[in-house]
């Protein structure tokens, strides 16, 4: 099992339920699609896979290896999260440097580094950005240069936050072809249902931080009834 | 547009330090070594020997040129500092008023004498900390400075401080668009207002900066680690900070003026 998560709850310091007692197992290969209103926990979700958020109760195994403190290093170089704003996420002097952040954390070689990265950009088809700042991009490049970051760690379980926001549809259109070439395991978090039918045959509705259905996201986001319970609008 | 500009200058030096000139390729502590004897040797030479200080001069100016690092970003970046060293310098000039020697028909007090070694030891201390900026990314450099056994948690200070810089400024851009926008023909912000924009301000650009340290922490980074690259100590790295350190022990313990003097007589 790619991820197994069993009962988990996630509670912030002023006591809000963010995840309530969620559970969900993804294999190895499979793509699910994230849905849920705002405020439904889908960003907590995930940073309580990546051991960001600290977990209050249940218990989360990437791998087979389980979230906890002391394992975190392992965790976060088999799972790679991409934030819903690419801003966040490159930091570095050029757009080389914060692909090549991750990899050096872990003690990689620079020649080996090098590879990584260039394998990450050709994947993306973005070399030609290698060298730029990353205030200079436009959200369409920040963004593949933010899952950039993420693949040249060679994850084996990848977390979407919102990927289409700040998109224009040729971006968008982009990033539905690449989503499907990838080979990973894959969660794209997202309010663009067209988007996440385009790019998971499954889907996981959330509501008030628990897991309300799980479906396939053809038959979940055509159901009225249940949406309108989610406080979301069928397509 | 304007503040994206504004970011990109304040980055702009570490952008330079991505380039890939004999110098750029220096190990990060060999330049790091040579820039802090560099300081303590200028800063160590007393109030009134300017002639002695002229030499180092030469250090800034190869590296620059060695480095191609453009001379007016530096300069306009020494340019900010010089105003804090016009205010503690100018007592000297009036309280000084001894003559030092003449130039000409022109008398040279001590006090303007002092005045002008304060200017100088300045522009050539930040001119040595910007060319060290600006051909050493920012985090090799805090690499070098926990090898350097500087507690963690100080250069993790730094780190963060010096990526909360943008931050900052971004989140105030946005914010003070917002503020244009909505309040008729305003250039800036009302004092009114300006606590709870300061206080507002506050709030986003931390909520931002967790965000980021967050990122960070998604790809490996520990406090313990800098995502900078691994370099390999070479004879030339040794060679040049050794090279530095002999010159500047070498003008700080024999006047090079006074000699070439002593050279000029004898011949």
């Amino acid at each position: 099992m790619m991820l197994d998560i069993s009962q988990l709850t996630v509670i912030y310091p002023d006591k809000t339920k963010a995840v309530d007692n969620f559970s969900l197992q993804v294999k190895e290969g499979e793509s699910f699609g994230l849905v849920g209103a705002n405020g439904a926990g889908k960003t907590s979700l995930m940073l309580a896979v990546m051991g960001i958020l600290p977990i209050s109760e249940g218990c989360i195994k990437v791998d087979n290896i389980i979230v906890e403190k002391k394992r975190l290093s392992d965790i976060r170089s088999r799972a790679g999260l991409i934030f819903q704003n690419p801003d966040d996420q490159l930091f570095m002097a050029t757009i080389y440097d914060d692909i090549a952040f991750g990899p050096r954390n872990y003690g990689l070689s620079e020649q080996e580094t090098r590879k990584r990265a260039e394998e990450a950009l050709c994947e993306l088809g973005i070399t030609h950005l290698m060298e730029r700042s990353a205030l200079k991009l436009s959200e369409g490049e920040k963004r593949l240069a933010a899952i950039a970051a993420v693949l040249s760690m060679k994850p084996s379980l990848l977390l979407f936050d919102e990927p289409t926001a700040f998109l224009d549809l040729k971006a968008r259109r982009n990033l539905i072809r690449l989503l499907n070439n990838m080979p990973y395991t894959k969660i794209i978090a997202s309010h663009d249902l067209l988007f996440l039918k385009e790019v998971s045959k499954q889907a996981l509705l959330m509501k008030n931080g628990a897991l309300f259905a799980q479906g396939a996201a053809k038959d979940l986001f055509h159901d009225k009834k249940l949406m309108e319970d989610c406080g979301l609008e069928v397509i | 547009m304007d503040i994206r500009n504004k970011i990109s200058a304040i980055y702009s030096l570490e952008q330079l330090s991505a380039g890939n000139t004999v110098i750029h390729r220096l190990h990060p502590m060999s330049k790091l070594i040579a820039t802090f004897v560099f300081i303590v040797t200028v800063v160590s030479f007393g109030r009134y020997e300017f002639g002695r200080l002229v030499p180092f001069i030469f250090f800034p100016t190869i590296l620059m040129a060695l480095s191609e690092t453009p001379y007016i970003m530096l300069l306009k970046r020494v340019l900010i500092a010089i105003p804090f060293c016009l205010f503690i310098g100018i007592s000297n000039l009036l309280l000084e008023q001894e003559t030092a020697f003449v130039i000409g028909n022109t008398n040279i007090s001590f006090g303007a004498l002092s005045f002008g070694v304060i200017l100088f030891r300045t522009y050539l201390c930040i001119m040595a900390v910007l060319l060290l900026a600006a051909v050493t990314p920012f985090n090799e450099l805090a690499l070098q400075l926990r090898r350097l056994k500087i507690p963690a948690v100080f250069v993790l200070m730094l780190e963060m401080t010096y990526r909360y810089i943008g931050v900052l400024f971004a989140e105030a851009a946005s914010m003070r668009l917002a503020y244009i926008l909505r309040s008729s023909g305003a250039k800036g912000v009302d004092i009114r207002h300006a606590g709870s924009f300061i206080g507002c301000l506050l709030l986003r650009s931390f909520a931002r900066a967790e965000r980021v340290f967050s990122a960070m922490k998604c790809r490996g980074y520990m406090i313990k680690t800098t995502g900078a690259r691994r370099f390999k100590l070479r004879i030339t790295d040794i060679f040049y900070c050794v090279l530095i350190c002999f010159f500047c022990l070498l003008f700080r313990f024999i006047d090079a003026g006074g000699k070439l003097t002593v050279l000029e007589k004898i011949l």
